[in-house]
C-alpha cells in the first residue's frame, strides 16, 4: 500500500514536471532574423542571419527560409549545436541552437526587404518579423561594406586543433576599423583554453567578442572533415598609425582530450597582413583624427532665452561609426559666449553593428556675455570617410538665444581653467592636531587599552578569590588569624615596654597567652585558675616544661601587674623575648587526640 | 591621593607641556607657511611644506585634502606653462585617496578626485581598467566603517563588557542583575562583532597593499626588464595592489587579476607606513 502511494507521488510529481517543459517545447526560446549591415551599396554583400533556439535536443520540424526576392543567394550554410544551460525557473535543461546563415547580393538599389523565416515546432508554426535593408545605389558615399571573413586553409590531417586569425580588409586608412576574427578549430573535446593577451599597441582596440566562462561550438565543414569551431576572441581595431603591420599574434596554451598527460599545447594564430595608409593631406582645421568614419552631429539649446549671466546648457549630440570612445570632447567657441567645456558625457555604444558605432552627448555650459539675439552655431565637426576617401563637415542646425538685458559683469570663464575652477577649494587648516584616533589602531597602546579591561577584570576575580579563602573558616586560617593576633598583642606589649608601663605590658603578655592557648585548644582558658590550667594542659599532651613554664609566666604577670616597680624595662624585654620562645612552643604541641584544637 | 602624588602628576603635566609646547609651535608656523604659500599661487613650495608636515607626523585629512589641491594645481600650472610635471596628477589623486581612507564621507576629497580623475582621462584617454580592483565580499564588508570609528568601538565596548562582568561579579541577584545580563550579552556580541571587523580591516590593509600609479603613464611589463613584453599602460590614479617588491620594480597586480611589473617609484601605497 505504501509502495502503491509513493509510486501514485513519483508518477504526479514527473506529471507536473513535465507538462511545462511540454509546452515550453511548444515555444522556440529564440527564433530571429537579423540582417548585416542594415544599410549598403549595391556592390555589397549582406548576411541575412536566422537563429533558432529550442528546448530539448530534436530541431524545428519544419524550416521554411526568408523571402529574397530582391537579392541573390551567394552562399548559404547552416551551423547547429546542442548546449546545456540553466534556467532559474526550469532549471537545467538542452538546448539546440541552429544558426542559418545566407550571403546575399542585392538585385537593385532601394529599400529591399527579406522576408520572413517559418517555422514549424509542435505543429504550430511561428514567423520572423522581415527586415527592411536600404541599397544605395554602386559609388554612393553612404554606402558600407559587409565584411568579409576569409576562411582558414585546409588543415594538415594529423592536425586535430589549431587557431585561425582573419581580418575582413588588409587595406585600410588609419583610424577606420579592421574587425579582427580569432577562431578555434578542433576535432577533440577542450579541456583548457588560456590565450595570452593581445598585444594592441598600434591599435585602438574595442572588444566585440570575448567568451567569459566557456567557448561555444558549432559544427564547420573544413577539408572534407567536420570541425566544432568557436570564435575565441573579435577585436574592432583602428589603427594608430600608417604602415606595414601584422594582426596581433594570439598565442593560447590549450588542452584537449587528446593531449598526452593533460600537457597544454602552445597554439600561435596566423598573423594576416596589414596595410595602414596614411590619412590624406588637406586635413580641415580642428580635424581630430579619431573621427574617421561617417559622423553626424546635433545640437540643442535647453532654453530659447535667458536672463543677463544665466548659463544655458548646449547639448551636442555627436553619432555615427567608427572609434566613437577614441574621439575628444569638440572644442566649441561662440562669440558672444563663455563656453565651459564639459567635464563628463554620456555614451551608447552599438558593438554589434558594422562597422561599430554610438552617440556621445555633450553637454556644454554657455554663459552669454552680452545682450541681444545671439547665434549658437551651427557646430561643426570635421571627419574623414574613408568610403570615398575624402574630408566631410558635419553640421548641426544654426540656433539663436534671445539674451534679455546685459549679463552681469564679472569674470569670463576663458580667465581661469575649467577643471581648476571646478576644484573644490583649500581647507583652513590652523590649529590642526594630528588625528590620533585615526592612527591609534597602529599603536601599541592599543592593544594594550584592548588588554587592560580584561586583566582588570581578572584581578578582581583572582583578588575576590583570595579575599573568600582567607575568610574561609579552616584550621589553617584559624592559626593564621590566632598567629595574627598574638604579633598584634606582642607588638602592643612592646610599644608599653617603650613607654615604661609595666602593668600593660604584662597584662598584654598575659593576653598573648590566653589567646594563644585558646585558640591552639580551642576553648577559652581566661577563667581557669593556674593549677586547673596546668592540668587541663597536661591533660592535652602539653610537656610538662612547658605547662611549667606557662604557669610560672602567667605568675610573673600577676605579679608584675600588682607590683610596677618590680620589672625594669630590661626584665620586660627578656620576658618579651621569653614568651615569644615559649608561643612558639605552644604550637608545636600536639594536642592528644580526643580534644580539639586548632593546630 | 596624597599631596605627594597630586605634586607629582602636576610636575609631569607641566613637563609634557613645556616640551611639546614649542613642537606645536614649530607646527603651526610650518601651517602658516604652507597655506600662505598656497594662498600666494606658489604650489610647489605648499607641496613641500605639507609634505614635511604629514610626514613630521601630522595626520589628519585636511592636511591631505589640502596636500592634493596643492599638487593638482601644481600639475595644471605646469600644463599651462607647456612643462611635464610627470608625477604631479597621481600625486593628487594619492592624497585624496589618503584623506578618504582616514575620512571615507570627505565629500571635498571625493569630489576632487573625481576632478582629478577626469583631467586623467582628457590627458590620456578613458583608462578601461579604471576603478575595476576586485574586492571580495568580506573585503567590502569591514571596509564599509572608518577604522577609527572602529577602533574606539571595538575599546569602548570592551571596557562596557568587562565593567558589566566585573559589576555582576558583585551584584546579589534582581532586576538589576537581569538587566546588567542582558546588556552585557548585547555589548559582548557588539563587541565580537566589531572586533571581527576591526581586525578584518587592519589585516586587510597589512597584507593587501593598495597602491595608486603616481607616474602620469607607466608600462606594465611582463618581467623585471624595461625591454620585456608590454602589458596595458596604467595612467596616474590607477589603483593596483603591490604584490611584492623587488630590485626598484614593483609586481602589481590589477583589479582584472592582471599581474605585471613597474617601476617601484610609479607606484605608492594609500596606507603606508608613517
Amino acid at each position: 500500500m505504501r509502495a502503491r502511494w509513493v509510486v501514485c507521488a513519483l508518477t504526479w510529481a514527473a506529471l507536473a514536471a513535465a507538462r511545462p517543459v511540454h509546452a515550453a517545447e511548444s515555444h522556440p526560446l529564440t527564433f530571429a532574423l537579423e540582417v548585416s549591415p542594415r544599410a549598403g551599396a549595391v556592390t555589397d554583400r549582406f548576411v541575412a542571419t536566422v537563429e533558432i533556439v529550442l528546448l530539448g535536443v530534436a530541431g524545428a520540424e519544419r524550416f521554411v527560409a526568408p523571402e529574397f526576392a530582391d537579392f541573390t543567394i551567394i552562399d548559404q550554410r547552416a551551423q547547429q549545436s546542442t548546449e546545456w544551460a540553466y534556467d532559474p525557473v526550469r532549471g537545467q535543461e538542452i538546448r539546440n541552437r541552429e544558426v542559418r546563415s545566407f550571403v546575399l547580393a542585392p538585385r537593385r538599389a532601394g529599400r529591399l526587404s527579406v522576408g520572413a523565416a517559418r517555422i514549424v515546432v509542435g505543429g504550430v508554426e511561428h514567423a520572423t518579423s522581415a527586415v527592411v535593408v536600404q541599397v544605395a545605389a554602386a559609388g554612393d558615399g553612404q554606402a558600407v561594406t559587409a565584411p568579409t571573413v576569409a576562411p582558414p586553409p585546409e588543415p594538415a590531417p594529423s592536425v586535430r586543433t589549431f587557431l585561425h586569425a582573419a581580418v575582413d580588409r588588409t587595406r585600410v586608412y588609419v583610424g577606420e576599423q579592421v574587425t579582427a576574427n580569432f577562431t578555434l578549430y578542433t576535432r577533440d573535446g577542450i579541456l583548457r583554453f588560456d590565450p595570452a593577451p593581445l598585444r594592441l599597441d598600434d591599435f585602438w582596440p574595442e572588444t566585440l567578442v570575448e567568451p567569459q566562462t566557456y567557448l561555444t561550438y558549432a559544427d564547420e565543414l573544413l577539408g572534407g572533415r567536420t570541425w566544432a569551431v568557436a570564435t575565441v576572441a573579435r577585436r574592432a581595431l583602428f589603427p594608430i598609425r600608417a604602415g606595414q603591420y601584422a594582426l596581433p599574434r594570439l598565442t593560447a596554451r590549450i588542452t584537449t582530450e587528446a593531449t598526452p598527460f593533460g600537457t597544454p599545447l602552445t597554439l600561435v594564430a596566423p598573423e594576416p597582413a596589414l596595410e595602414v595608409l596614411p590619412l590624406p593631406p588637406g586635413a580641415p582645421v580642428g580635424f581630430d583624427p579619431a573621427y574617421v568614419g561617417s559622423f553626424t552631429v546635433s545640437a540643442e539649446l535647453d532654453r530659447p532665452s535667458a536672463q543677463p549671466g544665466q548659463p544655458v546648457t548646449l547639448t551636442v549630440v555627436v553619432k555615427g561609426t567608427g572609434a566613437i570612445r577614441r574621439a575628444g570632447v569638440p572644442e566649441l567657441a561662440f562669440d558672444g559666449f563663455d563656453v565651459l567645456r564639459p567635464r563628463d558625457f554620456d555614451e551608447q555604444l552599438a558593438l554589434d553593428a558594422v562597422p561599430i558605432g554610438g552617440e556621445r552627448r555633450y553637454r556644454y555650459v554657455l554663459t552669454p556675455r552680452r545682450g541681444g539675439l545671439l547665434a549658437v552655431g551651427p557646430i561643426e565637426l570635421a571627419y574623414f570617410e574613408p568610403r570615398t576617401a575624402r574630408y566631410q563637415v558635419a553640421r548641426s542646425a544654426a540656433m539663436t538665444l534671445r539674451v534679455v538685458g546685459d549679463p552681469a559683469p564679472g569674470a569670463t570663464a576663458s580667465d581661469v581653467n575649467a577643471i581648476g575652477r571646478e576644484l573644490r577649494p583649500a581647507h583652513e587648516l590652523a590649529g590642526l592636531t594630528p588625528r590620533v584616533a585615526a592612527q591609534a589602531h597602529r599603536s601599541p597602546f592599543f592593544l594594550g587599552l584592548l588588554l587592560a579591561p580584561p586583566g582588570l577584570f581578572l584581578l578582581v576575580v583572582v583578588l575576590d578569590r583570595v579575599r573568600e579563602r582567607l575568610r574561609r573558616e579552616t584550621p589553617r586560617a584559624r592559626l593564621r588569624r590566632a598567629r595574627g593576633r598574638v604579633r598584634r598583642t606582642l607588638h602592643a606589649a612592646e610599644l608599653h615596654v617603650r613607654a615604661g608601663r609595666t602593668a600593660k605590658f604584662h597584662a598584654e603578655i598575659a593576653r598573648a597567652l590566653y589567646d594563644r592557648l585558646a585558640d591552639h585548644l580551642g576553648e577559652p582558658v581566661t577563667a581557669m585558675t593556674r593549677e586547673r590550667l596546668s592540668v587541663f594542659l597536661a591533660e592535652c599532651g602539653f610537656p610538662e616544661p612547658i605547662v611549667a613554664a606557662i604557669a610560672e609566666e602567667l605568675e610573673v604577670c600577676d605579679f608584675a601587674r600588682f607590683a610596677q616597680s618590680a620589672a625594669g624595662p630590661g626584665e620586660m624585654r627578656a620576658t618579651l623575648r621569653r614568651m615569644r620562645t615559649l608561643l612558639r612552643e605552644v604550637e608545636r604541641v600536639r594536642i592528644a587526640s580526643g580534644r580539639s584544637g586548632a593546630s | 591621593m596624597s599631596r605627594r602624588r597630586i605634586l607629582t602628576l602636576a610636575l609631569l603635566g607641566s613637563a609634557w607641556l613645556a616640551l611639546a609646547a614649542p613642537a606645536r609651535a614649530a607646527r603651526e608656523a610650518l601651517l602658516e607657511r604652507a597655506e600662505r604659500a598656497y594662498a600666494e599661487g606658489q604650489y610647489e613650495a605648499a607641496v613641500a611644506h605639507f609634505t614635511e608636515l604629514h610626514d613630521g607626523g601630522l595626520v589628519h585629512e585636511e592636511l591631505l585634502y589640502n596636500l592634493g589641491n596643492a599638487w593638482f594645481l601644481v600639475a595644471q600650472g605646469a600644463e599651462a606653462a607647456g612643462k611635464t610635471r610627470p608625477d604631479a596628477l597621481g600625486r593628487a589623486i594619492l592624497a585624496w585617496e589618503r584623506a578618504l581612507a582616514l575620512a571615507p564621507d570627505f565629500e571635498d576629497a571625493r569630489f576632487n578626485l573625481e576632478v582629478a580623475r577626469d583631467a586623467v582621462t582628457a590627458r590620456f584617454g578613458r583608462d578601461d581598467l579604471l576603478g575595476v580592483v576586485a574586492e571580495s565580499l568580506w573585503t567590502r564588508a569591514v571596509k564599509r566603517v572608518p577604522l577609527a570609528v572602529l577602533a574606539w568601538s571595538v575599546l569602548a565596548l570592551d571596557l562596557l563588557f568587562f565593567a558589566a562582568l566585573i559589576g555582576l561579579r558583585f551584584l546579589p541577584s534582581g532586576f538589576a542583575r537581569s538587566a546588567i545580563v542582558v546588556v552585557t550579552i548585547g555589548v559582548g556580541s557588539a563587541g565580537v562583532l566589531f572586533a571581527v571587523l576591526l581586525f578584518g580591516q587592519m589585516h586587510h590593509l597589512r597584507t593587501v597593499r593598495e597602491s595608486v600609479i603616481v607616474a602620469d603613464e607607466v608600462v606594465l611589463r611582463e618581467r623585471r626588464d624595461p625591454t620585456s613584453r608590454e602589458l596595458p599602460r596604467l595612467h596616474a590614479g590607477h589603483t593596483v595592489v603591490i604584490v611584492r617588491e623587488q630590485e626598484g620594480w614593483a609586481l602589481v597586480r590589477l583589479g582584472n587579476r592582471t599581474q605585471g611589473w613597474v617601476p617601484a617609484t610609479a607606484v605608492e601605497e594609500i596606507w603606508r607606513s608613517r
